[in-house]
């Protein structure tokens, strides 16, 4: 194209960092969630151990994680009218029932695991489940309903959230479970009990980081095949401004070599597994912030 | 005025359009628009080869989509469509949640930064309903903006739409757009402006 640009207006991104962090935040809580239904909903009983921590760090995440929407808005005080105008068809309306419901059922949950209700734990851990799911997928359906954004349209997004939800959430309880296990003074080392829960935890983290890197690179495969938005979009994250912050901190540093770690049979020892689980933390947020920043990089008009 | 026998549209006739920024100005006072934001403008491209080169203006404004993304996506119903076509943004709803602005393929919106709740361009429907021509097209002095009801066959627009090969902006989102272009250069149309500093 020989057509040079002289004036335009500029334009400043909608969502950006805070929109990101919050996106970051509910996908800590969701996957804790799950990690902590894994004793008490589905019968796993080597995670018992985990399910009080998990429970904690879950709602603990889905406080801090609405109030960088509070920060975001440009009317904050207006909050409730999300609940007095609902929009059926906006995933943002969906997620202030979502936001409201979700907390309560952890709650409950928690109340029932801390009292020693078996029965009533697992009845509310299995009703949170679909709330955990939903409260994390809706996320995804805000950005996959801005079709002109580029790589933000797709049916792939929601379903990416959820699992590097529960990515970021099983290196999350990880870390906190060992800090927990130092913070006792148990020991961890490989043959232990909590050493080999841990680990276990590692092997299960290593298959979703497979599943994370799977559904990302046919998400991108198909979108550089797209005409547009989408095939521009895949070039700014490959090999355009963001490749450094997508496949230095996203892809390698924050993917391939944790999983490197969790499959290498020599490094099967808590010490590489906490390194690990932190690299992916750092590599949730960085996906969260690089998917964020590139719907918005490229000006549409 | 905003009764279902009306459909605000307006044709740009961008051969006409001499890129002063008149209609930005006159948009500016009329509607009180804060520093740094714009509800209209004008984009212009330069392109070809020296010596063959042209350079092209494309006033742009609010397309008052016939299905427009803003209204679908707004969780509290700010933003809404009239009865005549024209986009709405309700000042005391709205919370400020930018979605609209995320998801508006023209990108259009704006957050007010001293308000700080979305606005754009209303087709200056205060100066429609009391039978006056929007700033813009007032202030236009090649009168390249042409502003009608499309629901009247005899209006000026109506003739233009079925007369002159007429194109939108993006029209791959299915927003159909109210606002029509004669003579658009598609590769000017495409040619991308730069992110805000």
């Amino acid at each position: 194209m020989n057509a040079m640009l002289l004036y335009n207006v500029p334009h400043e991104d909608s969502f950006g960092v805070m929109i990101a962090l919050y996106i970051f935040f509910t996908g800590l809580s969701a996957g804790s969630f799950f990690l902590s239904t894994l004793s008490y909903g589905f019968g796993r009983i080597q995670y018992r151990a985990l399910s009080r921590p998990a429970i904690i760090m879950a709602t603990l995440m889905l406080v801090v994680a609405p109030v960088f929407l509070l920060i975001h808005v440009g009317k904050p005080l207006r909050s409730w009218h999300l609940f007095l105008f609902v929009n059926p068809g906006s995933p943002i309306s969906w997620g202030s029932f979502l936001l409201t419901t979700y907390p309560l059922f952890c709650l409950i949950y928690m109340a029932c695991i801390f009292q020693g209700k078996e029965k009533a734990a697992k009845t509310w851990g299995l009703i949170g489940i679909p709330f955990a799911v939903s409260v994390h997928a809706y996320t995804g359906f805000i950005l996959a309903f801005c079709p002109a954004r580029s790589l933000w349209h797709s049916s792939m997004i929601p379903l990416l959230f959820l699992v590097s939800a529960v990515v970021s959430g099983t290196a999350l309880m990880i870390l906190v479970f060992a800090a927990q296990c130092r913070w006792k003074g148990e020991a961890m080392d490989a043959e232990g009990e909590r050493g080999r829960l841990l680990l276990s935890l590692g092997r299960i983290l290593g298959w979703l980081l497979v599943l994370d890197l799977l559904m990302t690179g046919i998400d991108l495969l198909v979108a550089s095949a797209s005409g547009g938005e989408d095939r521009l979009g895949v070039g700014v994250l490959l090999t355009g401004e963001l490749a450094p912050y997508f496949v230095g901190i996203e892809i390698v540093l924050g993917k391939l070599i944790p999983l490197f770690i969790v499959f290498h049979p020599r490094l099967q020892r808590v010490g590489p597994l906490l390194v690990a689980s932190l690299l992916i933390i750092v590599g949730i947020l960085f996906m969260r912030l690089d998917l964020v920043r590139v719907g918005e990089f490229l000006p549409l008009l | 005025m905003a009764d279902k026998n009306t459909r605000w549209t307006m044709v740009i006739d961008t051969a006409r359009c001499i890129g002063c920024q008149s209609c930005a100005v006159a948009c500016k006072r009329e509607n009180d628009v804060p520093l740094g934001v714009f509800r209209t403008w004008v984009k212009s491209v330069e392109k070809g080869r020296f010596p063959h080169v042209q350079r092209g203006h494309i006033p742009i404004n609010c397309n008052q989509c016939e299905d427009p993304v803003c209204v679908s996506v707004c969780p509290v119903k700010a933003t809404y469509q009239r009865e005549d076509g024209i986009v709405l943004v309700d000042p005391h709803r709205c919370i400020g949640c930018q979605y609209c602005k995320a998801a508006c393929p023209y990108e259009v919106r704006y957050l007010d930064p001293r308000k700080k709740i979305i606005s754009k361009c209303y087709f200056c429907h205060h100066r429609l309903d009391v039978g006056q021509l929007p700033a813009c097209v007032e202030a236009c002095p090649t009168g390249a903006r042409i502003i009608g009801n499309s629901k009247d066959p005899k209006a000026v627009v109506s003739r233009l739409i079925d007369t002159r090969p007429v194109q939108v902006l993006l029209p791959e989102f299915g927003t159909e757009p109210r606002v029509f272009y004669v003579g658009l250069d598609e590769e000017m149309a495409q040619t991308r402006g730069r992110r805000a500093p």
